[in-house]
């Protein structure tokens, strides 16, 4: 199968196609796959992540906009302006299939436009436009308003808001309003090339190479989904914040800047709240049967807000790790970073940040302008997203990332990130192996390049003791391996709550064409990986940056079930190189040849 | 007899209701909590807990003492002390 890109010259206003043969697209698979080979070829080492010489990857996969279930993402690439490292995020929504009804499988951004511009493609073909006037709109106004210029209310829209014009760090694409390629600033990437959003309209058809096949294996995928009781029932009736309260529970829910991992009024922040009180009803992407989006709407004030979310890692960043028990305020404070466009997770992680150097007297009053910086505070976090976005006051400060911010005011070690990328929400300190996953994913504090919360609390697909260090080498390496696989078909990692990678052949095999077996199919993922650490490494990073901050290797919890443990990460380190091929943290000659990446 | 604070979260509100309930019991094991709490709340409780198979806790069903998962403890016939927390949660995952 090939896959057919659209290259864009923003500085040349140029546009053409180019079709990347079935041997590389089967090497990649497609989405992130072959959006990272794509940027590890085109540009070199160290070059600046806002400056035109990056390139920007919009990718589907194989099976966007089939029946393969959960098929509606898409994948960004670029090099991240917050790590300098691999910047890339995955999205929901409804872009992605709508992009391959286009006659596009992916867009490749490369230049900068002189002025503000949005590209409209439209059914194969393509208009630069000028966004003058969209140029300091939030992402919910860009949409209406492109919309409504273009005559087209089908247009699906992949957008940034001021977060991404005034290159903060952590500034996310927006997709539908409220779906978001959240993280690694490839929103601050967009805006750096003065692209404020690319509008999409397609009535095409997505080719299969054998279609009789796919209906029985998609059927039966579905019954999994459906049958299962987290993507079935747990995840369309409450949410990804269903979390809260088993996070909670364990002793793992980082609060006050991962102070401790016990918040007491934690619950009231919990997916079974959101349905109590500000619920309006669940919502899924494109093409997805388990609808963990949510409808809110917040009547309270002063957070009144008719908008979607909160999720559970921006209930945890804008809430527990802020010190914040209210769950309207955060929900205000998210639906402010889906209209001016940031990451919630950096966002509330480095807001954290601050308020733990404020509360050591480190942060100047007069950048403060009489805002009490402190844990606990709702209206703070309120104002700071505000003020973030747009880099007003202290906001500026804000939008550095917590690692910045850390080494600006003297103390780095109070920055929760590993290799610049905010953390997101579990202790390492309980769930060791979940800690590995974090030190060890190429784009830095992630949970989702390797999901050990699976295994170690929800026992899927077996259960693992959090608090054991051995074996856990082997896990991420799975969870890295078959992830690389979901983001590059692209398909929503939920579905692995219900789908094995045989499941995920049986459906890719009949699109593609291709024969994988699981076990190629995981062996693509083990390729996908290095060629991301590859990309990594030749940026400068190694063992030292696999790593966790200080307090989550010295400072034992202080209360809960984790009490007096610390992250083990020095036992399962070189466990996980060994298993992975690598030494010091750099894929050997022999792994490299090994997966045809020489 | 024990004092233990029992919650039920998520599929579990519906049956253990939504605040946690303090319990003076007996009980010397979680099986007998369970056991227990199936007379007080009634069979649909331990239909939801337990694979009515084998008697065991259903796949996917988390049972906590102290924020323990019972499976590394002495699962079902881990012992309970006074001031134990047990909490039970259906299949919970996301992001």
């Amino acid at each position: 199968m090939e896959f057919r890109l659209l290259r864009v010259d923003l500085t040349r206003r140029k546009t053409w196609t180019q079709t990347i043969d079935d041997a590389t697209t089967k090497k990649f698979i497609g989405g992130r796959g072959l959006g990272l080979k794509l940027l590890y070829d085109e540009t070199n080492a160290g070059i600046d992540a806002l400056g035109p010489e990056n390139k920007l990857f919009f990718m589907t996969g194989p099976i966007t906009g089939t029946t393969f279930p959960m098929s509606g993402r898409f994948h960004v690439v670029t090099k991240s302006p917050a790590t300098g490292g691999i910047g890339d995020s995955n999205c929901g929504g409804d872009w992605g299939p709508e992009l391959r009804y286009a006659g596009f499988d992916g867009v490749a951004i490369e230049g900068k436009a002189e002025k503000p511009t949005y590209l409209w493609i439209n059914d194969g073909k393509i208009e630069f436009r000028d966004a003058k006037k969209l140029w300091g709109k939030g992402v919910w106004d860009t949409e209406d308003m492109i919309r409504e210029e273009l005559g087209e209310p089908k247009a699906k829209l992949a957008s940034i808001g001021p977060a991404g014009e005034n290159a903060v760090l952590f500034a996310s694409i927006m997709n539908d309003k409220h779906r978001a390629a959240g993280r690694a600033g490839v929103g601050a990437v967009m805006g750096s090339k003065n692209l404020k959003s690319i509008a999409v309209r397609g009535t095409g058809k997505v080719a299969v190479a054998h279609p009789g096949q796919l209906g029985a294996a998609a059927k039966n995928a579905l019954e999994k989904i459906r049958a299962n009781r987290l993507t079935g029932k747990t995840l369309p009736e409450l949410g990804t914040a269903a979390l809260v309260n088993i996070i909670n529970e364990i002793g793992a829910f980082p609060t006050r800047n991962f102070q401790t991992g016990v918040f007491p009024t934690g619950g009231k922040t919990s997916g079974e709240t959101m349905r109590d009180t500000i619920l309006t009803k669940a919502k899924s992407c494109w093409g997805c049967p388990v609808a963990c989006g949510r409808v809110t709407k917040v009547t309270t004030a002063p957070y009144q807000v008719d908008g979607e979310g909160p999720e559970y890692e921006t209930v945890w960043s804008l809430g527990a790790m802020c010190g914040i028990d209210d769950l309207n305020a955060i929900t205000m404070s998210h639906n402010i970073c889906d209209d001016l466009g940031m990451d919630p997770i950096s966002l509330g992680v480095t807001i954290a940040c601050a308020m733990e150097l404020s509360e050591k007297g480190k942060i100047p009053k007069d950048k403060l302008y009489g805002l009490d910086l402190k844990f606990g505070n709702p209206q703070a976090v309120v104002q700071l997203a505000y003020w973030t976005g747009y880099r007003s006051n202290f906001g500026d400060d804000l939008a550095m990332g917590s690692k910045r911010l850390a080494e600006k005011y003297g103390e780095p070690d109070l920055a929760m990130q590993v290799k610049g990328l905010e953390l997101p929400a579990y202790d390492p300190r309980v769930v060791q192996g979940h800690g590995l996953g974090y030190a060890t994913s190429n784009r830095g504090g992630c949970h989702l390049r390797a999901y050990m919360i699976a295994p170690e609390v929800a026992g899927i697909p077996e259960k693992l003791d959090p608090y054991q260090t051995e074996g856990k080498a082997k896990w991420v390496k799975t969870f890295q391996d078959l992830f690389s696989v979901a983001d590059s078909l692209v398909t929503c990692k939920f579905s692995t709550f219900a789908l094995s990678a045989d499941d995920f052949k049986e459906l890719a095999n009949p699109i593609t064409g291709w024969n994988w077996s699981a076990e190629e199919l995981m062996e693509t993922g083990d390729r996908i990986y290095t060629l991301e650490r590859m990309y990594i490494n030749r940026e400068g990073f190694g063992r030292k940056d696999d790593t966790l901050p200080k307090r989550l290797l010295t400072e034992p919890l202080p209360e809960g079930p984790g009490k007096g443990h610390v992250s083990e990460l020095g036992k399962m380190l070189d466990d996980y190189y060994s298993v992975r091929g690598w030494r010091d943290g750099k894929p050997t000659n022999e792994t490299v040849k090994r997966l045809g990446l020489s | 007899m024990v004092r233990v604070i029992v919650r039920g979260y998520a599929s579990f509100r519906e049956v253990l209701g939504r605040e946690d309930l303090e319990i003076v019991t007996d009980a010397g094991t979680v099986r007998q909590l369970v056991e227990y709490l199936t007379e007080k709340y009634g069979n649909s409780f331990a239909s939801a807990l337990l694979d009515s198979a084998s008697g065991d806790v259903l796949r996917g069903n988390k049972v906590l003492v102290n924020g323990r998962d019972i499976d590394f403890l002495q699962g079902l016939t881990t012992r309970l002390k006074d001031g134990d927390r047990v909490v039970f949660f259906p299949p919970v995952g996301g992001g």
